[in-house]
């Protein structure tokens, strides 16, 4: 092993040196920095060029296809048709991809949002708030957290289907149901505006409450009339979910037990060095409790929330077991376990489009964490710098 | 402690909230008795009543900030661990699903049980018909039947008058099937002899009204609810298929009408016939009083009951469901050890390569060589399988087309790989060797562990059997035990290594380079100093990500769940399970993928285990983690 001289400047030190004794010194390393690269990458080199490969088999003994196509990628979406409603389309198809990419994406971002909430407001009873308890509390969340829920999964399991026997039907309306008393009220609210003597900008609220609800209404009324699939076969709008075995409601709510846990002590850690003055002069002008944490100090923790929200979706979207264990109709099932079915079957395994669908789905994963990559490091070595 | 504006809109805010909460609570709660859930019910109630005083009273103001996140915690993360453990005691299968009363019922209503058709009893009937309501598309609309039930010897029952809607034959059994009430309705008995000649609007029918109820004369059902089915035979007579099992609830039993004995219940099940006669052998029944409890006397189905520790016992008495766990607990270890040793050995090769200060594009290099990391772990794992398919794969594909062919035949490219191989191992001996001076037992076994394998993939190539030009190497699905375990040792340690990379670049650049200067100057050969200065203060730091790491593995279940599926299976016991199961994997097949059935109990049981080994290398990490000074340094 080299030791390492203080950092000379590169240049300088790459003239003086001969060319065996720079790959002695350091050529070396670059050739096994290749070596490491080529490991690690080989396999996203073979799934790029196989998703462009016409030949929709392994047996592509050729690296670099003799002819490539995106019919890989079209085949993806193949049976589905958009519509109004959500989400805004249908599939009719035994891998209906982007159906899953929605399923994974609208749990993702429901859980790890609702998950940011309740860290963020338990972060802030531990940060500023003097309770007794507070110590015990922290150190409690901290050994929970080192049993991972997917090990109590046949708890989950059958917990979820008890569930569905009280929670088994949802409470479905039509939509005016829900936009009409809006409407109403939104119209009362402008009339009250108009003739009352409120300040600008509440008027200017209300006015833009009262249009916006009259848009919701003229489009509840005429969308019928216009689109020939509204809002899609399953019509209603769900005023209570159903909870239980195979139902997404169900998958979240099991993601929201890990709420409280970890994040929670980045943010109250990122929360403790925001001074308490700001606080102070904000009580000592009569701001309540809320008012301090919602105004002022969750603002100035706006950087840590979207690194946690960032790396929770990504923990969400890539989480494999439990999605497998409660979602049993492929319909429901998330871009995780969906997409293990398009090479289920031996023989009729469609490795080309499992290729062109990990190149859909790793890809953005890549460039967030690419984005992230500097604090991400630095938070896993922080570990054992000390 | 400032407190929201007394009727202000966050009052009324808390207010709507609360009521909407104890509103949802209140609708629950006859459907909870319904399900018999007293634990649940009283739990919740009590919650309930908690997280009200916490949003009413202010000595608990601080909590309110944290009692939505620690609702979803206790229900979802804290109960479920209590619950595995409950059910691990339990017998909750597939057959042992439902409730006792659930059971009861399905076992003595319905056509589940009929007593056999030769001990079928003939019955009186008459039919109706109302001409109004004939409907040509429902043969059986407008048209009643009424039974003459005879006494029941056997519970007592009087004879007595019964009416109701028939079914046709082949059409599913109403779930509650319901009889009209005769004493309700408006009859007309001229006669005197019983039997109505109108009920209601419906006329009985003289066998000379008969035309066009005779097709249906044979095909006709009517459900008596607790008693049997009566077929309608002809214009006069029926066959009543009564219900084999009564329940007694004195006794906790079922009277048997076939045969006339009694049925004993015994953990979740009924066992009917002569349950003295000891099993043949080599089959092994649970014993009770020299009372035996087979399963060919069982009656399905079963409930879910308490049985105590009988499954935790299963574990060790029970060779066939013993040797299996065994198994997969000895695989899981040296798996997560092995895993841990590959990416930790390839990682901090790297971090050492990369640090020279003088070396450029070492971010560039960082930045791509993390993408194995950053790339989601089921991705990843599914284009591996791809890659090492045994029969298509690539990398069987270029090995085959390069070495393997060569390799087979006693030519000089095998024995050139033979020679490189003994090298690696000779330089794995004697490193180990270096490490036993230096008395750091750790390295030394990883060591010899790594000389000794290699030392069996020389003897695999050289050795008999060594054929894999014609098949290419059986990696996975379908593969064989060596070299499936290889595969996902190696797809895990390719995943993991890039972790290490980074977490040794930051523990090495942590250590002072006085340090090893210094030991430099003492006369310390560059392998010296790694030894004795640069590794121990290295593994101060990472030692706790180390063990960390090893529970992960321990756990991996997306690796070996979609690379093997835990194949190549292992059969002839009890569970199912294969060469590359490990403890996690295992538990879903019991529970889940089981061809058997969802064996809950067992699989909880076996959750039980991991959570023990979770929990002691978490208790084991404490001790080399300053982790609980730093937590306190925080507070």
């Amino acid at each position: 092993m080299a030791t390492s001289s203080p950092a000379a400047p590169e240049r300088v030190v790459r003239r003086r040196m001969g060319f065996q004794r720079w790959f002695r010194e350091l050529g070396w390393r670059h050739v096994v920095a290749f070596l490491a690269i080529a490991f690690a990458l080989f396999p996203f080199a073979w799934i790029v060029m196989s998703s462009i490969n016409t030949v929709d088999t392994l047996t592509t003994v050729k690296f670099l296809p003799d002819e490539t196509t995106f019919r890989n990628f079209t085949a993806l979406f193949e049976g589905c048709s958009w519509h109004v409603g959500v989400p805004p389309f249908t599939c009719d198809a035994t891998t209906p991809f982007p159906l899953w990419l929605w399923n994974s994406v609208k749990i993702a971002v429901i859980a790890s949002t609702v998950q940011l909430v309740l860290s963020a407001l338990a972060a802030y009873s531990f940060a500023r708030l003097r309770w007794r308890g507070r110590r015990t509390g922290l150190i409690a969340i901290l050994l929970i957290q080192m049993f991972p829920q997917f090990l109590a999964f046949v708890a989950l399991f059958l917990l979820l289907d008890t569930l569905e026997g009280t929670f088994g039907e949802a409470v479905q309306v039509d939509l005016w149901v829900i936009v009409l008393p809006l409407v109403i009220i939104a119209a009362i609210l402008s009339y009250l505006a108009w003739r009352s003597d409120w300040s600008a900008r509440t008027k200017r609220k209300s006015y833009a409450f009262g249009i916006t609800m009259a848009v919701l209404g003229l489009i509840t009324v005429i969308g019928p009339a216009i689109f020939d699939n509204w809002l899609g076969p399953e019509y209603g709008v769900t005023l209570f979910p159903t909870i239980g075995l195979g139902t997404h409601t169900g998958l979240v709510l099991v993601y929201l037990g890990g709420a409280v846990g970890v994040n929670t002590w980045l943010i109250k850690g990122f929360m403790d060095s925001i001074p308490t003055s700001l606080d102070e002069a904000a009580k000592v002008d009569g701001a309540t409790e809320w008012d301090v944490f919602y105004r002022i100090v969750l603002p100035l923790t706006r950087p840590i929330l979207i690194v946690i929200f960032i790396l929770t979706f990504v923990g969400l979207y890539n989480e494999f077991i439990l999605a497998q264990v409660l979602i049993r109709d492929v319909d429901q099932f998330t871009y995780a376990t969906g997409l293990n079915l398009f090479v289920e079957s031996e023989y009729a395994a469609k490795w080309g489009q499992l290729s062109a669908a990990a190149v859909i789905g790793t890809l953005p994963i890549l460039l967030l964490f690419w984005a992230l990559q500097d604090r991400i490091v630095s938070g896993l070595q922080g570990a054992v710098k000390g | 402690m400032t407190e929201g504006k007394r009727f202000g809109p966050g009052w009324w805010l808390k207010l709507i909230g609360l009521g909407i909460l104890d509103g949802i609570i209140v609708v629950l709660i006859p459907s909870l008795l319904d399900q018999g859930a007293t634990v649940a019910l009283v739990s919740m109630v009590i919650g309930t009543l908690g997280i009200n005083y916490v949003f009413v009273s202010a000595r608990t103001y601080p909590l309110r900030w944290l009692v939505p996140g620690l609702v979803f915690l206790a229900l979802l993360m804290i109960w479920p661990i209590i619950f595995t453990v409950f059910v691990a005691l339990t017998n909750w299968s597939t057959g042992n699903f439902i409730t006792k009363g659930q059971a009861i019922e399905r076992i003595t209503t319905g056509p589940t049980y009929l007593v056999a058709s030769e001990q079928s009893r003939v019955v009186e009937l008459f039919l109706y018909r109302d001409d109004d309501l004939t409907d040509p598309n429902d043969p059986t609309a407008g048209i009643r039947v009424l039974v003459r039930t005879p006494e029941d010897p056997l519970t007592g029952a009087p004879s007595e008058l019964l009416l109701g809607a028939p079914r046709l034959e082949g059409t599913p059994a109403p779930e509650d099937p319901v009889l009209e009430d005769l004493d309700a309705l408006e009859f007309v008995d001229e006669d005197g002899d019983g039997i109505p000649e109108t009920i209601e609007s419906y006329r009985k029918l003289a066998l000379l009204d008969i035309g066009s109820v005779s097709t249906l004369l044979d095909r006709m059902l009517l459900d008596i609810p607790e008693r049997g089915i009566v077929q309608t035979q002809t214009f006069s007579q029926g066959l009543l298929a009564e219900q084999r099992f009564v329940y007694d609830d004195g006794t906790d039993t079922l009277l048997d009408r076939e045969t006339g004995g009694t049925c004993e219940s015994f953990e979740g099940n009924f066992y009917c016939g002569d349950l003295s006669i000891p099993p043949p052998e080599g089959q092994t029944c649970p014993v009770s009083d020299g009372t035996y409890f087979c399963v060919a006397n069982r009656i399905d189905p079963g409930w879910r009951a308490f049985i105590g520790f009988d499954n935790f016992a299963d574990f060790v008495t029970n060779e066939r469901i013993r040797t299996p766990f065994l198994r997969v607990f000895v695989w899981n270890v040296i798996f997560a050890a092995a895993v841990v040793f590959g990416q930790l050995a390839i990682g901090l090769g790297l971090a050492l390569t990369f640090q020279d200060d003088r070396m450029r594009f070492r971010r560039t290099y960082r930045s791509l060589v993390l993408v194995p990391y950053a790339a989601p772990g089921f991705i990843v794992v599914l284009v591996w399988r791809g890659l090492l398919n045994p029969s298509f794969g690539p990398v069987n594909n270029q090995l085959e087309a390069r070495w393997l062919a060569e390799l087979s035949e006693a030519t000089w490219p095998r024995w050139l790989a033979v020679i490189l191989l003994a090298a690696l191992a000779i330089g794995a001996g004697i490193l180990a060797w270096r490490w036993i001076e230096d008395r750091r037992w750790g390295p030394t076994v990883a060591w010899t562990i790594v000389s000794l394998s290699l030392l069996y993939v020389i003897y695999k190539l050289v050795g008999p059997g060594f054929a894999v030009r014609e098949v290419g190497i059986p990696w996975v699905q379908p593969g064989n035990w060596f070299w499936s375990k290889m595969a996902v040792i190696l797809v895990t340690v390719w995943q993991g290594f890039p972790y290490f990379f980074l977490i040794s670049t930051g523990a090495l650049q942590s250590i002072p380079a006085e340090l090893k200067e210094a030991a430099r100057v003492d006369g310390a050969s560059a392998p010296q100093v790694f030894r004795k200065v640069t590794f121990p203060l290295l593994m101060v730091g990472i030692a706790p990500l180390i063990i960390a790491s090893f529970a992960f593995n321990f756990n991996n279940f997306v690796n070996i769940f979609l690379l093997t599926a835990g194949g190549p299976p292992v059969t002839g016991y009890d569970v199912p399970f294969g060469e590359t199961d490990i403890l996690i994997s295992f538990v879903f097949d019991l529970a889940v993928e089981s061809g058997r059935g969802g064996q809950f109990a067992l699989a909880a049981a076996a959750t039980f285990f991991i959570f023990f080994i979770v929990a002691s290398i978490s208790a084991f990490s404490f001790r080399f983690t300053k982790r609980l000074e730093t937590i306190y340094g925080n507070l």
